[in-house]
């Protein structure tokens, strides 16, 4: 099944309504899946993975963004046109007559019965009352086989995923956890479906299964050019199955492109992270130094962790007020304190050499005081100005896109 | 010298009973783990890894049962072997049991499984929940350690530092065994075990321990527990001082294992699933314990969280002299941060040796496969 979605978006609402507290889970995420083709998703967790893969097998609504099924190609092109002039009202018309989210309840079911789910947490999406056995068979019965058919299938999952008979029979709690895995890729692919998402397929099974599983996945996508999206943590089995990889952080897409182009020449600093980890090269001294979630990231999202990030990137005086805390703190300053005021911060107890000679020494590891424009002595205090951030777009590398503020083209003069 | 053998499991064999049938999962495992080592459990799916590691926490399911073998743990028998004679008078074979299992759980042997935010509770701040264990089960220490603050005798703790200084550190060791309790020996060894710190901060710490005061009626809530905690207003400070110091108490080792103390105050969801990965194993170590066992804890992390927290355990497994037991089907992993590999095959350890020679030399067809397997990048 070919698959086009633009501009998806969706926010959860965290902590309850009454807390009123929302967490972007993802953010303007667009996404082409050919007939055939085999897409990986990786990022780090609570990225947005699962969110957009669900939202492409349509279990759960976007709040907004259109998804285009098995449309002709003159909807896509125009609609691409009129989203490169922003043109909005024609964006409108395409997705009311085309978009898979318009569709009456009866057309979105036709389009669901063709895609297969394979959950993260396989236990918890399955009826614990059901044996392994009627799990795999319920969506056979819901598409109307008839029992020799569901007979005869089954037999066939039972070869393909390897999966005993002793355990047919069994409730899935009484299941290791490889094995329940493996229950819930058969029943995603029971009914032979021309899309499959599958969320962390092989998290939980050993070496030689996690082989079985993705050479049936291969098996399967050239024998029916079935189009599947993969999430996993393993850029090893990404490489192995997809031909094409998107790398999320954040709920936004940090860069996407040939899965073998993208790993061997990485040029996000995040998927360049993500690679070497992978092929065990990196060096942590500090291990955990991670800036906890809470507040909207502006800018870039990744700007935070970046080990190489600079002015623009999306730095907010919070966040420089944070660091100042943080590099200053255990001095223990006798008059030492700090103000947000007016946009700019006010620092009281240090004069300015002290505070250039702290910017200096941490500058390369605390990257948020590249943000720091300009420091003007004022009465008893210092005043810091900062630097705008701007928002990042995406640049095409290669075969490949990367949103990154290191590619835009004035950014050379800030150097 | 020859490391202590902390755990030694002969012949261990478990069998679940099913509704039809009853399966053997474990048929005779022999295991063991010295002091100060980590040991890399791989297996293929339904090899009874799992299992294995629930039997020796004494937390098989219902249905499962022990039907053979010993389990010791630092030096006690988990299992007895008990024969009783049936209505026939024939000598029928009895497993129990030990109710010392109960003890060690927790204390001396613990596990951290994979799904941590599900255990935690959201409501509550990652600090508390990481000294939650000692505030319901050993309140008292939170109280000595305060107290031990408030009597230490700070002439004691400036010729400690000063024994530093001259960098004497065998006189400082005898010095810090002869001069102070356990408790503000905990607390000193704390400090002076941190590696993020400079010696100059960590003289400022220890010198500071003496100078933590209490108020005068802080003072008397504390050595009047017992009336204090029937009194509200009174029972409130004194609530208040432990807590306190249970977030001093886990401060101190999120310290040392080198993490952020800020993390202190906030809730579950302000972390990425790593960190609260780091914050269950915070929990599982301010207990002391000796030996940690980890199902998969990294199967769901993305690969740089997995990285940080495999180098995260090797770091703290120094820090806080833990033997580790790693089940994981990462080999890649297991092959950085494992002493020994121990291969199971459908209940039974069919290979066990230093990794390397395991991962590179081994002679047994099932572990060649599994190591085949592995896709690499
Ligand atoms: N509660 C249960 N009731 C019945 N059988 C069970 C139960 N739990 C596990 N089993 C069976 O015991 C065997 C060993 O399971 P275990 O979970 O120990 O395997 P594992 O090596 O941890 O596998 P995985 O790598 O998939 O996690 C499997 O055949 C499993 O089906
Ligand atoms: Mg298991």
């Amino acid at each position: 099944m070919r698959i086009a979605a633009y501009n998806l978006k969706k926010t959860y609402e965290s902590g309850g309504a009454a807390f009123g507290h929302k967490v972007r889970s993802i953010n303007d995420i667009s996404l082409k899946i050919r007939e055939g083709q085999i897409v990986s998703l990786v990022g780090e967790n609570g990225s947005g993975k699962t969110t957009l893969g669900l939202i492409l097998s349509l279990l759960l609504r976007p709040d907004s963004g259109q998804i285009f099924f098995d449309v002709p190609d003159w909807v896509i092109n125009r609609y691409e046109i009129a989203l490169l002039k922003k043109d909005l009202d024609s964006m409108r018309e395409l997705g009311k007559d085309y978009s898979a989210l318009n569709k009456s309840k009866l057309g979105l079911m036709d389009i669901r019965k063709k895609i297969g789910v394979l959950f993260q947490d396989v236990a918890s999406s399955v009826d614990p009352r059901q044996t392994v056995y009627d799990i795999i068979k319920e969506p056979m019965v819901v598409s109307k086989y008839t029992d020799e058919q569901i007979h005869n299938r089954m037999n066939e999952l039972k070869n393909d995923v390897g999966i005993d008979d002793d355990i047919l029979h069994r409730y899935p709690h009484e299941l290791s956890d490889g094995q329940k895995q493996k229950i819930g890729i058969a029943r995603a692919l029971a009914t032979n479906p021309i899309f499959l998402f599958l969320d962390e397929p092989t998290s939980n099974l050993d070496p030689i299964n996690q082989r079985i599983i993705l050479d049936i996945l291969k098996k399967i996508n050239s024998k029916t050019r079935a189009s599947m999206l993969i999430t996993t943590h393993n850029i090893a089995l990404a490489n192995y199955i997809a031909g094409d990889i998107m790398v999320m952080f954040k709920g936004e897409t940090e860069e996407k492109g040939p899965t073998k182009e993208v790993i061997n020449n990485p040029q996000h600093p995040y998927t360049k992270e993500l690679t070497s980890v992978a092929a065990r090269k990196a060096n942590y001294d500090i291990l955990y130094y991670e800036r906890p979630y809470n507040s909207d990231v502006k800018g870039c999202v990744y700007h935070r962790m970046c080990p190489v990030s600079f002015e623009i990137c999306g730095w907010t005086i919070d966040e420089v007020y944070l660091d100042l805390k943080k590099s200053f703190g255990p001095l223990d300053l006798p008059n030492f304190k700090l103000k947000i005021e007016k946009g700019k911060i006010l620092l009281y107890g240090v004069n300015k050499d002290q505070l250039v000679k702290m910017i200096n020494l941490y500058k390369n590891k605390i990257r948020s005081f590249y943000a720091i424009k300009d420091i003007k002595q004022e009465d008893e205090h210092l005043s810091i100005e900062l630097f705008d951030y701007k928002e990042v777009q995406m640049h095409k590398v290669g075969n490949a896109e990367v949103k990154c503020h290191l590619f835009e083209e004035d950014v050379s003069t800030l150097f | 010298m020859e490391k202590k053998e902390l755990l030694t499991v002969k012949g261990l064999e478990v069998v679940f009973e099913s509704r039809f049938n009853q399966i053997d999962v474990l048929k005779g495992v022999d295991f063991s783990l010295k002091e100060n080592e980590t040991v890399g459990l791989v297996g293929v799916n339904g090899s009874g890894k799992s299992t294995f590691a629930l039997s020796l926490m004494g937390l098989l399911p219902r249905n499962a049962k022990i039907v053979n073998g010993s389990i010791n743990i630092n030096g006690s028998d988990m299992i007895i072997n008990e024969f009783e004679k049936d209505s026939y008078n024939r000598k029928r074979h009895r497993i129990l049991v030990n109710e010392g299992i109960e003890k060690l759980r927790g204390r001396f042997i613990t596990m951290v499984t994979q799904e941590a935010a599900s255990y935690l509770d959201p409501l509550l701040t990652v600090g508390y929940q990481i000294f939650e264990s000692v505030l319901f089960h050993n309140k008292e220490r939170l109280i000595k350690r305060i107290d031990s603050r408030e009597k230490v005798d700070k002439g004691a703790l400036l010729n400690y530092v000063k024994l530093l200084n001259s960098k004497d550190y065998k006189i400082a060791d005898k010095f810090l065994d002869g001069n102070f309790d356990e408790y503000i020996r905990e607390q000193i060894l704390n400090i002076t075990r941190r590696d993020d710190l400079t010696d100059e901060d960590k003289k400022n710490l220890i010198l500071a321990l003496g100078r933590a005061k209490l108020s005068s009626v802080q003072r008397f809530v504390l050595s009047h527990k017992g009336v204090a905690s029937r009194i509200p207003g009174l029972r409130y400070i004194l609530n208040q001082l432990i807590l306190e110091e249970g977030y001093q108490l886990a401060g101190e080792i999120l310290g040392l294992m080198g993490l952020d103390p800020t993390i202190l105050h906030m809730f579950p969801n302000q972390l990425s699933g790593g960190m609260l990965q780091a914050v269950l194993i915070a929990s599982a170590i301010v207990n002391n314990p000796r030996i940690i066992i980890m199902d998969e804890p990294a199967s769901s992390l993305d690969p740089i969280a997995q990285y940080k927290l495999f180098n995260l355990l090797s770091k703290i497994k120094a820090t806080f002299n833990l033997s580790l037991i790693l089940v994981a089907h990462d080999i890649s992993l297991l092959t950085r941060f494992a002493d020994r590999i121990a291969v199971i095959e459908d209940g039974a350890i069919v290979e066990v040796g230093d990794t390397s020679s395991v991962i590179n030399n081994s002679s047994n067809e099932y572990t060649k496969r599994l190591i085949k397997s592995v896709i690499n990048i």
